[in-house]
């Protein structure tokens, strides 16, 4: 009970503790609304193995956030993974393919944080434009979607650890974990003072182009994760199967409670935004194919209006972050009153 | 250091500043392009670079207010596309439909600039971020107004404007170009919005402190920039004369890439329409040396990019962190 309690508190006190609860929320919601269906792990399974890839993202687009980066380009960057191991899997050995996919975003990682810390051009704009170039590299790679992969690779994906935890959850965990060293480590302090205050971080002595390169180097490696994941859950190959992501990543991020500002947030909460993403589209998917019961709605194509539920979905998520504003603003106009009662 | 001002009194100021750059980079890809393909600068061939690199230029007025005023506007290119799909399904080709199509494209472009704002201002999203979640949306809202393939053709009137010659290098759209660049010199010489925008982009508090109402002044510009991209849409239908989806998704990256080359800063403050039309000559020459090359478009998107990148590298370099 006592352990209870201080877990409780620890959420809490969590900068992520509005995605904890906006997930857990939902999560009953979807239970009401699927009924006992949601529950089984069969079902569990298939939502982490679907959302994986937007997971993984969502983390390496936070740890990117973190330092005051912002990462457009995760999208693109995860076709040409995509791309890259499914062209290469069909001239040299898969491993070997699925690793040299999985070193090209670790290096475009290291280049993009090359570009940002030493020759100092926004993020924002370095990552858009290498999203195009990416975008084109993809499509240079793989011209139209095809291929495959060998069907052990996805059995063991999909598969289930221990009899009820799915093998996609368990890279997560992993990632997670793996971060968690990183962040318990003087340079996980070091990224957020980057994207906090770099010059303070300049001040007390820390390289900060290396603290940024670094930052983007994991980010890479993070990304590359969830490239080879989609690559093994799509089980082919198409050019342009990541480029959604870079903006979903973002919107999950700010819903997980990361500060678009850098230096403020956990992987944990961008984790939990990221799943509550996925789960809203879960819903959004059950309700269109088991509640309506055409193949139009007011005489508009389901699959156009799912999507435009989704990128909505997405703005709102974007402006999440509002509801923080607000609560802050009210705190200030409280103080800003009581000033005045003083005076 | 000297400043900006002084630097270009002098002789190395002058060949320092962007539109000398921009002039240059021009002059070295009509030689190159004279290389390739003999008739690079034959009036026809010279007459279709300078009608493209109006249609880009009308579509890069909004996003230069966009970027002086410190932001970025990605949601453009969706505003032609949808301009170009939505003035087509309501003009059926009959001059008669024509105020209904500018009518419905303005209020299309108001409500875009409006939640585009709204996102920047209260939600502090990232210009970028917001505006290409925004232009998502709208690439969707395309395809269900025409179900997926669009119908319709330009009216006479709109066919006229986008296609009529004076002489073979000297389109109406050209002309309608020059005419609209000495509208933009003039307003924004002569202007309360102008002086305002430049403040704004310099300085956000400065300019609030200064008592000018900042969040209008960005709100009128992102509604400049999508009602001016809806009918630039609207303009490209009548070039192009037939409607297909996603019309305007080149133009999303080659509006920046403009404005950048012209000399605006992304910092905000900074920048000027001449700038943007010598960027949008020399994006224009350079795409017409790819098609001479015969080159497809993945490969296009890769020089593109890398372009935009070094660009960037170029224009945009932040101060060290040790200064």
């Amino acid at each position: 009970m006592q352990i209870l309690t201080h877990l409780a508190n620890k959420m809490k006190k969590s900068q992520a503790f509005g995605a904890y609860i906006m997930l857990v929320l939902l999560v009953i919601i979807n239970l009401l609304i699927q009924g006992k269906g949601f529950a089984n792990v069969s079902s569990i399974n298939s939502l982490f193995l679907v959302n994986t890839p937007l997971i993984l993202a969502t983390v390496a687009q936070a740890v990117m956030i973190f330092c005051g980066g912002i990462d457009l380009s995760i999208g693109a960057t995860i076709s040409v993974v995509n791309a890259f191991a499914i062209v290469a899997g069909q001239h040299v050995p898969v491993p070997i393919a699925w690793l040299g996919a999985f070193l090209i975003a670790v290096l475009l990682g290291a280049a993009k944080g090359g570009i940002v810390a030493y020759l100092r051009v926004p993020p924002i704009l370095v990552t858009f434009a290498i999203s195009t170039l990416l975008e084109g590299l993809a499509l240079l790679i793989l011209p139209k979607p095809g291929g495959s992969i060998p069907s052990s690779i996805y059995s063991v994906y999909g598969g289930v650890f221990a009899g009820f935890i799915p093998i996609s959850a368990l890279v997560i965990v992993l990632v997670l974990i793996g971060f968690g060293i990183v962040n318990r480590r003087p340079l996980g302090a070091q990224i957020k003072a980057a994207g906090a205050n770099q010059r303070s971080l300049f001040i007390a002595g820390v390289n900060v182009e290396r603290t940024k390169l670094k930052a983007y180097i994991i980010s890479g490696v993070i990304t590359g994760i969830a490239g080879l994941c989609l690559t093994a859950l799509a089980s082919s190959g198409d050019p342009k199967i990541g480029n959604a992501l870079s903006l979903n990543s973002i919107a999950a991020a700010i819903l997980g409670g990361v500060d678009l500002s850098g230096g403020w947030g956990t992987v944990g909460g961008a984790a939990a935004g990221a799943l509550f993403l996925g789960v809203v589209n879960n819903v959004i998917f059950y309700v269109f194919n088991n509640v309506i019961h055409s193949s139009t709605l007011m005489g508009i194509k389901l699959s156009y209006l799912q999507q435009l539920l989704t990128n909505i979905i997405i703005i709102l998520g974007l402006s999440s972050s509002l509801l923080a504003h607000l609560k802050k603003g009210q705190k200030r106009r409280k103080q800003a009153n009581e000033i005045k009662n003083v005076g | 250091m000297k400043s900006k001002t002084s630097d270009k009194k002098t002789m190395a100021g002058l060949f320092r500043s962007n539109t000398f750059i921009g002039l240059v980079l021009i002059a070295a890809m009509f030689l190159i392009g004279l290389a390739i393909n003999h008739s690079f600068l034959s009036p026809k061939s010279l007459g279709n670079i300078f009608t493209n690199a109006s249609l880009l230029a009308f579509a890069s007025l909004g996003q230069t207010l966009v970027v002086i005023s410190g932001g970025v506007d990605m949601s453009i290119a969706s505003c032609i596309s949808f301009g170009a799909v939505a003035s087509a399904l309501i003009m059926k080709g009959d001059n008669s439909n024509i105020p209904r199509a500018v009518l419905v494209l303005i209020i299309t472009g108001l409500l875009v600039g409006i939640i585009n704002a709204l996102g920047i201002i209260y939600a502090n999203i990232p210009p970028l971020v917001m505006t290409l979640a925004v232009s998502n949306v709208l690439n969707v809202v395309q395809l269900i107004i025409c179900n997926g393939s669009p119908t319709g053709s330009p009216a006479p009137a709109i066919k006229f404007l986008g296609k009529y010659k004076l002489v073979s290098a000297l389109s109406l759209i050209t002309l309608l170009l020059i005419a609209a660049a000495v509208l933009v010199y003039l307003g924004l010489k002569h202007n309360n919005y102008s002086k305002q925008l430049y403040a704004v982009g310099n300085n956000k508090n400065a300019a609030a402190l200064a008592g000018i109402n900042v969040n209008k002044v960005i709100f009128i510009t992102y509604i400049i920039s999508a009602v001016l991209a809806c009918l630039t849409g609207m303009l490209l239908l009548g070039y192009v004369n037939f409607p297909y989806i996603n019309m305007g998704a080149s133009y999303g990256m080659l509006t920046v890439a403009a404005v950048v080359i012209g000399g605006a800063s992304f910092a905000g403050g900074k920048g000027h329409f001449s700038g943007t039309i010598i960027g949008s000559l020399v994006l224009v020459s350079l795409s017409n040396i790819l098609v001479a090359i015969q080159l497809n478009d993945a490969v296009k998107n890769v020089i593109n990019g890398l372009v935009l990148l070094v660009i960037l590298i170029f224009y945009t370099r932040e101060k060290a962190i040790r200064q």
